[in-house]
């Protein structure tokens, strides 16, 4: 964008590699962590590189933490999820940021005020909903919320859907389309960077997630990979360093999904030239 | 037009209604033949969990006609889990309770009395700590599924390098003190006696206390005071044993003998002070061998001193079955079968005992060689076994955790010099009856 | 009723519009997912969560009507005026500044540099990482003991401070410790928002002569802003709910009621709330904090949709 300038390209390289770096800190110390003995973690002042380097731990912990099983299960929620969130929640916030229905505000607002009351409260009465439908136990309290709309889901795509001009869905409507076709056909495909930031975060969100997989699972075999993790963290002795070792596993799938979904992160600037 | 939209939206109201309100009906499950399924619960880690697993095999051999199914969760969440389950109406029927639990879910409707049950079934002579889950009123809630004691633990280690001698069986509070002078040195390695030492830049500590358990509540207790009367309604704080034990303290913290919350909070976690052999004692129970061993501190045991009238006091938890209120009869004769083999079957005792995190409950495979092994550490567990003599409850009611709160957030804000004894006094005192009062009055 | 987006609004009510004419009928048929969410879970949950709020509820027992006993306890509570002014202050240091640097980073990672899909990565890294991995790596730097920032007072020959326990620091600390963990997320929701500007818009900047601070005030900050908004919605929410920072970072023991600081220096209103929860068997009393919390925050966000028209520029 601004050849013409190197000074601001030094200026813009400076500032990234030294907010990169400031980053890139807690990452390292985590991989170090990670092959600490627990002998070494527990020592005070730390040090900072593992001395000699643990590498079992990650034998270990995969072990512990059931990963191999808990892996899949993982997966299946948080692509459903994702799945979810990108079909549905977008469709929903298509709806409310382009057609006019009745109580569209009200149920708008609706959707915010979701978001506002903390779950901790509300966790008891989902808690009797899902077992009256029959559903504890079964993966579908992770991700049915995703398919019926999430809150963050909808507010982020209702605000990229905000940003098209209008003569876009003008000219969508000459050629005969019907609101879900301009949806279908115009509107997602401009929204791909905001898609991809949905896909990651949903992801990520799901991936992560420990309460509502500890609260609605109860059979060993449909445990999700968090509660492996955490139950490393035992009553009276925790192994830090395969906890932190189990962590830094599980964060392969995130990269892998957030580096997958990057390259959409440039992808609508080649498209919003046509204006 | 407009009343039929009205009418279906309020029909679709209702029915949502429908789904949260039938929830608080048990249902009946499961009974495939002559077998009773038992729905226990009980936290854990990877460790714990694959010898409860093995011990439920071996259970369900011997037991063909009961078939056990587990709800576990990790420590951190399991109550959350389990408390959500008993007012959806699914709780296990049978679950291992954090001893400090038993009373906040039995008071409150959720655990089954089972006094009938241990006065008869039980022998009390061949238990341990079957007393800690009795209440005021005599009733039994729950039987120990392994227990916690306290003692003094020590860095050997550092005493060496000092030149102090052990703690002893007769140590009071006050020889702790004097030891801890020895024992607390300044960057330059010089110890409090020394008239350069530097409080500013205290490298090691001599002594450290926090929390309920490893805290200053034992310290009140062997100086005569206490927190809760007997009745345990009612804050027993204003007490002029208590003034003194707290001043004590102080005057500790003040020399900077002992770590202050602000001192313990540079260690990133308070149980890293002892463990990476920055303070040379510290009160703690039985399970912290575990982390001790995985850290190769040199360590040993020896028992809570005294108060200065010979008064010694360590605390005790009781971690405990307990059978659910609503649980069906022939679940909870299972829950009791299974009760029974857990405590006196020496197979499940010694099996729990290599876990290394609790005592057994069953006294001759405590006094075994299987616990008192000496080749681990500590060498002298048999001190925790003498304890249980004049080892108590650390005062669990109802409202457990929400006393200890005032009472250790009043103690931080006395360590970091917010306000004197007095004062934390009057204001624990007024605190702790405050949050007594509003459980038990209301019942 | 609030007009929340202001751009269909302005369409000039040519004719009275039906109840339900084509374009209302797709809207309620896409929207539907959401309606069954809505009478399925949101209606009973909340509904059931403003009962407790009016009720003596331990969870373990069917809730009992109370009446405001719970509201006008909260209302003598002290704790509850000093986590509501910790979680205010929490969120006026924390939304601004990290709206900003979001933004910031954003235009920096837009460029194109050499690196850049490394550069993107690192910088999502600590969102990823736990609260714990986060906690020890801050440790590191605001330790009392062994940390940066006290070495670093130390030779200017300042005096060491308590960061998180001080109560006039621990705030602000732990608010710069937020931002840290989290700038990549909302740096990530503007990266997406930049796309949508066109490059034509810069080139004409550029052709008045304008330089890159300019550019980035006079073309970006206005043509994101429907995304700043959106972004500052979400983060005060966000700040408003922090609770898992502060659970990891001021505990420093698993026994109970060790977290929040001494003196509840850092004592918020979801750690303040979770405890009364679940710990202390209060429902009720957790409920009626939360049903606050929620008119609080509904009244911030409803005055942020007023004020949009005012900046947000759509189009």
């Amino acid at each position: 964008m601004q050849k013409r300038f190197p000074l601001n390209k030094i200026v813009g390289y400076l500032f990234v590699i030294a907010s990169a770096l400031i980053m890139l800190v807690p990452f390292l110390t985590t991989v170090f962590n990670s092959l600490k003995t627990y002998k070494q973690y527990m020592q005070f002042p730390p040090e900072w590189l593992p001395n000699p380097a643990q590498w079992s731990n990650y034998t270990t912990v995969w072990e512990q933490a059931n990963f191999s099983s808990y892996t899949i299960n993982s997966l299946i929620v948080a692509i459903l999820s994702v799945i979810g969130a990108l079909l549905s929640s977008s469709m929903i916030a298509f709806a409310f940021a382009r057609l006019r229905f009745p109580f569209r505000d009200t149920l708008f607002m609706i959707v915010l005020g979701t978001m506002m009351i903390p779950g901790i409260v509300t966790i008891v009465p989902q808690f009797i909903i899902f077992k009256n439908l029959g559903l504890l136990d079964t993966f579908a309290p992770l991700w049915i919320l995703e398919w019926l709309g999430q809150p963050f889901a909808i507010f982020l795509m209702r605000q990229a859907f905000l940003n098209i001009p209008k003569d876009y869905e003008e000219a969508a409507k000459l050629d005969g389309c019907n609101p879900f076709q301009i949806y279908w056909r115009v509107f997602l495909p401009m929204c791909k960077p905001s898609l991809a930031t949905l896909a990651v975060f949903t992801f990520m969100g799901k991936w992560n997630e420990i309460l509502a997989p500890v609260i609605y699972l109860i059979s060993d075999e449909n445990f999700t990979l968090p509660i492996g993790i955490l139950s490393l963290s035992g009553q009276y002795k925790t192994e830090d360093q395969l906890l932190v070792a189990g962590a830094l596993i599980s964060l392969i799938p995130i990269l892998i999904v957030f580096l997958f979904a990057e390259k959409y992160f440039v992808e609508g600037s080649k498209t919003s030239g046509l204006k | 037009m407009k009343k039929r939209r009205f009418l279906s939206v309020l029909g679709l109201i209702g029915l949502t209604a429908a789904l949260l309100i039938s929830g608080c009906s048990s249902q009946s499950s499961t009974q495939q033949g002559d077998k009773v399924e038992l729905y226990m619960g009980y936290s854990s880690d990877p460790p714990t969990k694959k010898k409860m697993e093995e011990i439920i095999a071996k259970f369900e051999q011997s037991h063909p006609h009961i078939k056990i199914k587990t709800m576990t969760a990790p420590y951190d969440d399991f109550y959350q889990k389990l408390t959500t389950q008993i007012a959806a109406g699914n709780a296990p029927d049978l679950w291992q309770s954090d001893g400090t639990k038993v009373f906040g879910y039995a008071q409150r409707g959720a655990i089954l009395d089972i006094t009938d049950y241990v006065t008869k079934e039980i022998s009390k002579e061949e238990l341990n700590g079957l007393e800690f889950n009795k209440d005021s009123d005599g009733k039994y809630w729950g039987v120990p599924q392994g227990i916690q004691v306290g003692a003094l633990f020590y860095n050997k280690d550092l005493f060496d390098k000092a030149g102090v001698p052990y703690p002893t069986a007769d140590w009071t509070w006050d020889d702790l003190k004097a030891a801890s002078v020895k024992l607390t040195l300044d960057a330059n390695g010089k110890n409090a006696d020394d008239p350069a030492f530097d409080k500013k830049s205290v490298k090691q500590y001599g002594f450290a206390f926090f929390g309920s358990s490893r805290g200053a509540f034992n310290i009140l207790k062997a100086y005569g005071g206490g927190v809760l009367d007997p009745t345990l309604t009612k804050s027993i704080i204003n007490s002029p044993e208590n003034k003194k034990a707290v001043e004590w303290m102080v005057d500790g913290m003040q020399r900077k003998l002992f770590p202050n919350p602000a001192d313990l909070k540079a260690f990133q976690s308070n149980f890293k002070a002892f463990l990476s052999g920055a303070v040379a004692m510290q009160i703690d129970i039985y399970a912290a061998t575990t982390s001790m061993n995985g850290a190769g501190l040199n360590y040993d045991v020896a028992p809570m001193p005294k108060g200065p009238d010979g008064k010694r006091f360590a605390p005790v938890i009781a971690n405990s079955w307990v059978i659910n209120k609503k649980a069906e009869e022939e679940k909870v004769k299972a829950a009791k079968e299974w009760i029974t083999y857990w405590t006196t079957s020496d197979e499940a005792q010694k099996e729990w005992t290599a876990v290394g995190e609790a005592i057994p409950v069953k006294k001759s495979v405590a006094n075994s060689e299987m616990f008192l092994n000496p080749a681990t550490k500590p060498e002298n567990k048999k001190v925790f076994l003498d304890t249980l003599e004049f080892a108590g409850t650390i005062d669990t009611n109802a409202v457990f955790t929400e006393w200890v709160k005032v009472f250790t957030d009043n103690l931080a804000e006395l360590f970091m010099d917010k306000y004197g004894t007095d004062e934390f006094i009057t204001k624990t005192d007024q605190g702790i009856q405050k949050v007594l009062d509003d459980f038990f009055k209301k019942q | 009723m609030l007009e929340l987006s202001t751009k269909q609004q302005e369409k000039p009510a040519v004719k009275k519009r039906k109840w339900l004419d084509s374009e209302g009928r797709w809207g309620l048929l896409m929207v539907s997912p959401y309606l069954i969410h809505f009478l399925v879970f949101v209606v009973g949950t909340s509904v059931a969560s403003l009962y407790f709020s009016f009720s003596d509820y331990d969870i373990l027992n069917p809730p009992k009507w109370t009446g405001l006993d719970n509201y006008e306890k909260l209302f003598e509570d002290p704790l509850f005026y000093r986590s509501l002014w910790n979680t205010v202050y929490f969120t006026i240091l924390y939304v601004p500044a990290k709206t900003f640097l979001a933004l910031l980073l954003a235009v920096a990672l837009n460029q194109k540099l050499k690196g850049l899909k490394f550069f993107r990565m690192v910088h999502f890294l600590p969102v990823i990482s736990s609260w714990t991995v986060i906690a020890y790596v801050a440790d590191a730097v605001f330790n009392q003991r062994i940390g940066f920032a006290n070495a670093f007072l130390t030779k200017l020959g300042i005096a060491p401070q308590n960061w998180l326990i001080d109560e006039f620091w621990v705030i602000p600390v732990l608010v710069l410790i937020a931002i840290w963990k989290s700038v990549g997320y909302m740096m990530i929701i503007f990266l997406a928002g930049l796309q949508g500007i066109s490059s034509d818009m810069y080139e004409a900047a550029s052709i008045d002569g304008a330089n890159a601070w300019q550019k980035f005030w006079r073309v970006t900050v206005p043509m994101i802003s429907g995304t700043t908004f959106l972004v500052v919605i979400l983060n005060t929410i966000y700040s408003f709910q922090n609770f898992e920072q502060i659970f990891v970072m001021t505990g420093g023991s698993t026994e109970a009621g060790s977290t929040g600081g001494a003196n509840n220096a850092s004592l918020v209103l979801m750690l303040f709330m979770f405890r009364q929860a679940f710990s202390f068997f209060k429902m009720g009393y957790a409920s009626a904090i939360a049903w606050v919390l929620f008119l609080i925050l509904l009244a911030i966000t409803l005055i942020q949709f007023k004020l949009q028209k005012k900046w947000v520029h759509y189009d």
